[in-house]
């Protein structure tokens, strides 16, 4: 059999990993721009409680590897918690992973806002002030939308990696696209075509991701300012 | 705004990309790396030493998350499989060379020519058999399903609908899908099946029985339900590229079963059960699980 229909045969399981894969990635870029953003506000808050949680967030989980992240929730929490008895052993897993990603993406996404907001310049928001804002306004009505034009950048770069990202969650057993094609690979020992399937399928997702940022930086106008 | 120009630079950057990509892994099988994988210093210790200056070096590899076959104690690669290549290089005059790696990769590693041989309780079957070569079968296996003693499982028959650990790529795999079992969950490494079993992730596993049986004694709130499923055989995989290894092999496996080294592995790493002893001379067409029907 040629390469192409050894592709072909495997594709539609191959996709199926893929969707998996997909809702992943969208969980995990929503999760974490949540998480990020709340401890990005943490980190720049007045409050010395709140900045040290959001610092040592951002640490543990930027200073320690995400696979050994996601194996020690997946697999090392439940043997002193009673987690799969909680959720059933069907969900734990896909709760583990989704936490696991949106955490590990979300310290990085942290530092992204951070630098977005540090970014603008002060006199943006001494005006709003002078004008008798509030703090919460002048962050939600100057500074985020200012800050977010520019951080369309390194976050389509981050939100990139989190979807490579994903292929860590086949060691611990969950069925995306990487596991998909271990899975092929043990049945038809075609290495080559279908690893070489899987990377074309994550080139295109991520294709697609940076295209749309593309045309977003373009609407927004970005470069004219 | 020089869009469309950056646009049509990205394709041809990556349309060039993918060409390296092609043409840079059909000529890697041509030569295999002649050791330049780094070698971990721990396992220089358990090499069979060359016997003469001449001798030839195969490139072995090993799974070692399958004890008592393979194991990784101390950073020391040891067990009945790797005891076992030794003294086969020894009687056949080759210098083995010893590397790890995961189960699923070592028969892509075979096919590229990355290694000669490997070891890991590799069970022989045709889907296999289409891609390496065999050595005649050296250990009697089978599967076995493992579970808490607190679990209502009795055998493979309670497994239906419920989640079931096993290791990627594996016999075990087959026999799963064969009996409508859907709820599979496989793990890179059995280890990691295990712990899911010994934190309620999945219900039962099912795998080898030497392992479980190997688990179980070690973990007393587990035991081994049901008895042997499946009669399968263990053989040595031999790389394509190399068959005139197979023989060399065979003969020395026939050398190491003659020299009573082989008893001396049962008692070693099975405390004298010698139910997976196997005749000389068993060739692996004669014992291949047929797992090519879908």
């Amino acid at each position: 059999m040629d390469s192409f229909h050894i592709i072909m045969e495997a594709m539609p399981q191959l996709l199926n990993g893929l969707g998996r894969t997909v809702e992943f990635s969208i969980l995990t870029i929503i999760l974490a721009s949540i998480v990020g953003l709340i401890a990005a506000l943490f980190r720049l808050s007045r409050s010395h409680f709140l900045r040290f949680i959001s610092w040592i967030y951002v640490e543990i989980f930027r200073g320690t590897p995400l696979l050994v992240q996601l194996i020690f929730i997946a697999l090392g929490l439940p043997t002193v918690l009673p987690l799969n008895d909680w959720f059933g052993p069907t969900l734990y897993p896909f709760i583990a992973a989704a936490i696991g990603l949106a955490l590990n993406e979300g310290a990085y996404i942290t530092e992204i806002i951070r630098a977005g907001i540090l970014g603008i310049d002060r006199g943006q928001t001494e005006a709003a002030e002078s004008i008798g804002m509030t703090r919460f306004q002048t962050m939600t009505y100057i500074v985020l939308p200012q800050a977010f034009k520019r951080m369309i950048p390194p976050l389509v770069n981050q939100f990139a990696q989190t979807i490579k990202d994903t292929s860590l969650l086949a060691p611990i057993a969950i069925v995306e696209l990487l596991y998909t094609g271990q899975i092929i690979v043990a049945e038809n020992f075609a290495a080559f075509q279908i690893y070489g399937a899987v990377a074309f399928l994550y080139l295109v997702v991520i294709f697609i991701l940076t295209q749309f940022a593309r045309y977003l930086e373009r609407r927004l106008q970005i470069d004219k300012r | 705004m020089n869009m469309n120009h950056k646009s049509y630079l990205t394709l041809l950057a990556t349309g060039t990309l993918v060409a390296f990509a092609l043409t840079g892994c059909t000529s890697k099988s041509a030569n295999p790396p002649a050791g330049d994988q780094s070698k971990k210093p721990a396992e220089a210790g358990n090499q069979a030493k060359p016997s003469d200056t001449n001798a030839s070096t195969i490139h072995v590899a090993a799974d070692t998350t399958f004890p008592p076959f393979e194991s990784e104690v101390g950073g020391k690669v040891q067990g009945f499989d790797i005891d076992m290549i030794n003294a086969i290089a020894k009687h056949a005059n080759l210098t083995v060379d010893m590397k790890t790696m995961q189960f699923t990769g070592l028969i892509p590693a075979l096919q590229s020519g990355q290694v000669d041989v490997a070891v890991a309780g590799i069970t022989v079957k045709k889907s296999r058999m289409a891609a390496v070569n065999f050595s005649d079968a050296y250990y009697k296996s089978g599967l076995s399903v493992i579970t808490k003693t607190t679990s209502s499982v009795k055998s493979i028959d309670d497994l239906k609908g419920k989640l079931v650990g096993t290791k990627k790529g594996t016999s075990s795999v087959d026999l799963l899908k064969s009996k409508g079992i859907t709820d599979i969950k496989q793990f890179d490494n059995i280890d990691a099946a295990y712990s899911a079993l010994a934190s309620g992730g999945v219900e039962a596993v099912l795998f080898d029985n030497p392992v479980n049986l190997n688990y179980a004694n070690t973990n007393k709130d587990t035991h081994v339900v049901g008895g042997l499923l499946t009669g399968e055989y263990y053989g040595i995989a031999i790389s394509k590229n190399k068959p005139e290894l197979q023989k060399k092999i065979n003969d020395g496996l026939k050398a190491f079963q003659d020299s009573g080294e082989y008893k001396q592995l049962f008692d070693k790493y099975f405390g004298g059960d010698t139910a997976g002893m196997v005749q000389q001379g068993t060739t692996p067409e004669s014992v291949a699980l047929d797992d090519t029907k879908k």
